[in-house]
């Protein structure tokens, strides 16, 4: 009870005083280059990266893409990265390239999240598509032989059940948080507004649906496991300050408070001393209808108040803490042409 | 009426004595033909034909599970037959062509079998590749969505256990056969010479192994669900008359007849009265190039060990399976070579009734 008033009071105050922030942008060095589609980021327990990249699409006609034509491969993949230098540990993981505007890169779709456990490696592999067996799913791997002993199909269960009534049946499974006991994930459907429970029995129940299609994109665990956080992207157009970020009671599966005035927020993650820190994807401009180049940025919220870190990012899309130096990595130009993906990383914070 | 009467004759003489005369075995019909190495063949419950395709690989070229490179690919695939037309069901599983001496056949690597339940249909995607998930698995798809619930990893489990304790972790899950009316199957894996038993929950232990590579391939149970039957490739050099099938007692799993003498057997059946079906690939001369073309059967085994020849120079046929209700067989041919010239043939053993 006291935690959560004094969280209620938290984010009352921070939410008034976030627009008269002003702090010095947190420097950031380049990590790693030449991604595919980076999207979400995650560290092992022994401080290994791994990175989701979406992959580049390929040259296979896919008439039945969930927004039309499009053209399909097997160019996603997982990578992990010591000390630098990056190694495909998953490779021929599915991707669409459905297209996109002229003169700005595809939205490639692909695997979107990679979790890392002592031993097991989770990948979350995005938008349904049709026949083929790996999209919309969510598979385990061991992490030493890299090979899968486990599936959850979430796009089947989207569209056997329609978790959040809205009779639109599209399935988009983009993020996964391991707690931090190992007894149980969550797992969230950015298109079928879902959030998800497993605990790796082979099975997941639905734990929250969302109406309105607020697009959950992520979440994440504190660390003593008792909270987490869901960020939500809203959905088209996409207004600035129409998103938020959601806290939960991790026992109860209760809403104890809600951040709003936020913007296309693509990721969470809760630094090691309990701060939230979030990626905003950018700004959609409704002029000209499409995301306004570098500007997205990194957030924080912390006892201290809530402010932004960087800012000017190219579509910045996941965030992760390294458990073993503390620095943060985040993915950028997680759309962009080929090889332009790229892994920044900072240090910020005790 | 001449047909009849022939058939008739020829099933007088089945089980009496070995049939030399090709005239004399039953006609077939070629049911699907422009096919991409077809190897599995099966009946759902309800009499629907599946067919797998290893595919014909793909244009990346990777390091192969043998020597050398393979060209992979996403292009193999499970089908359905509907009103005698292929219908795709499952796509884009992995296919790796490898590469082959000139002249050969090509060979490609890649989805192996299918096994239909009312509820779940389970593929076996055959030879692992280095870093391809979809491979060296048996992948549980239910039958509405036909999206996956469930992967058995039989390649990760032979790299760590070494099954058949060759010292050579190689694994090829080839075919999976469910007990009559439950959903504890039996998935051979050829490379491992590993027969494993897949529980209704999906945990799969080692049932049979072998040390000496006899490379078992396919596996059927029968109907009653008292017998299963194993057929045995033979490793290299494929000598004609090593290969053999198997009979074990599904109670106990206990060895109860072993029929030798047979070439490079890929699938069986066992028939309602014990007759066992199986599938000849071809015969190996390595003098002469290798696989020799159209020199694969169906044949007949009684349970008296009696061999009867049912199709003769068959080219590569791979598998075999039989109509729930119909007299009706369905064999994979061209399962190995020229891309798009794979078929599926079907033929009957008994006479065709009147009206």
């Amino acid at each position: 009870m006291r935690t959560k008033l004094t969280l209620m009071a938290l984010f009352a105050l921070l939410i008034g005083i976030l627009p008269s922030m002003a702090q010095d942008e947190v420097p950031y060095e380049v990590l790693v280059e030449g991604l595919n589609n980076p999207r979400g980021v995650n560290f092992s327990p022994d401080g290994v990266l791994y990175v989701a990249e979406a992959g580049i699409g390929g040259d296979i006609d896919f008439p039945e893409g969930p927004f039309g034509p499009a053209m399909l491969g097997f160019t996603g993949r997982v990578s992990a990265v010591v000390d630098g230098v990056s190694s495909t540990v998953i490779d021929y993981l599915p991707s669409v390239n459905p297209g996109g505007a002229p003169d700005a890169p595809a939205e490639i779709l692909g695997t979107m999240d990679i979790i890392a456990t002592d031993d097991q490696l989770w990948t979350v592999m995005g938008h349904e598509l049709k026949g083929v067996t790996l999209a919309g799913t969510v598979v385990g791997y061991d992490r030493v032989s890299l090979r899968p002993f486990q599936v959850l199909d979430i796009y089947g269960y989207e569209h056997a059940a329609d978790p959040d009534g809205t009779g639109e049946l599209l399935s988009n499974v983009v993020g996964m948080a391991v707690a931090p006991d190992g007894s149980n994930a969550l797992i969230v459907d950015a298109s079928g507004n879902t959030l998800y429970r497993t605990t790796f029995n082979g099975t997941f129940a639905v734990v929250k649906s969302w109406e309105n299609n607020p697009v959950p994109t992520s979440v994440a665990f504190s660390p003593d496991g008792t909270q987490y956080a869901v960020g939500f992207l809203i959905s088209f157009p996409f207004p600035t300050g129409a998103s938020r970020i959601e806290l939960y009671d991790a026992a109860t599966d209760e809403l104890i408070f809600t951040a709003e005035g936020l913007t296309a927020i693509t990721d969470v993650v809760y630094g090691t001393d309990g701060t939230l820190l979030a990626v905003s994807y950018g700004e959609f401009s409704g002029e000209t209808f499409s995301w306004i180049p570098n500007s997205g940025s990194v957030i924080a919220v912390s006892p201290d108040g809530v402010g932004t870190l960087i800012t000017g990012l190219q579509f910045p899309y996941g965030i992760a803490q390294n458990p073993v130096d503390g620095s943060y990595a985040v993915s950028v130009n997680a759309v962009s042409n080929p090889g332009e993906g790229q892994i920044i990383t900072f240090v910020w914070g005790e | 009426m001449r047909t009849k009467f022939l058939l008739l004759t020829f099933l007088a003489l089945l089980t009496i004595t070995v049939f030399p005369n090709m005239a004399q075995e039953p006609s077939y019909t070629v049911l699907l033909d422009g096919l991409n190495s077809p190897r599995g063949v099966n009946f759902s419950p309800d009499g629907v034909l599946y067919v797998v395709e290893a595919g014909n690989g793909g244009a990346t070229s990777i390091p192969g599970p043998f020597d050398g490179p393979v060209q992979f690919g996403f292009s193999a695939r499970v089908s359905a037959v509907v009103n005698n037309e292929r219908v795709t069901l499952i796509d884009y599983l992995p296919s790796a062509q490898v590469e082959s001496a000139p002249g050969a056949p090509i060979e490609v690597l890649g989805a192996m079998d299918v096994a239909i339940l009312q509820d779940e249909l389970w593929v076996i995607t055959g030879h692992q590749l280095p870093g391809v998930t979809l491979t060296g698995l048996a992948i549980g798809y239910d039958t509405v969505q036909l999206r996956p619930f469930q992967v058995l990893d039989l390649y990760g489990y032979e790299s760590e256990n070494d099954v058949d304790g060759t010292g050579e972790f190689l694994s090829n899950p080839g075919s999976i056969a469910f007990m009559p009316n439950s959903k504890t199957a039996l998935i051979v894996d050829s490379g491992a010479n590993a027969v494993y038993r897949k529980a209704e929950d999906g945990a799969f232990t080692v049932l049979h192994t072998w040390d000496n590579n006899p490379v078992p391939t396919g596996v059927d149970f029968s109907d009653d669900g008292t017998i299963y039957a194993l057929g045995f490739l033979s490793g290299y050099p494929f000598v004609t008359g090593a290969g053999r099938v198997d009979v074990y007692n599904a109670d106990t799993d206990d060895l109860l007849v072993s029929y030798e003498g047979l070439t490079t057997v890929t699938d069986v059946i066992i028939e309602a009265d014990g007759t066992i079906l199986a599938v000849q690939y071809a015969s190996f001369d390595i003098d002469r190039g290798g696989w020799q073309p159209n020199s694969g059967s169906v044949i007949a085994i009684t349970p008296d060990g009696t061999i009867t020849p049912v199709l003769s120079n068959l080219n590569f046929p791979y598998a075999i399976a039989k109509h729930p209700i119909d007299d009706l067989y369905a064999v994979s041919v061209n399962a190995v070579g020229e891309l798009g010239t794979g078929q599926v043939i079907t033929f009957s053993l008994l006479p065709p009734t009147e009206g």
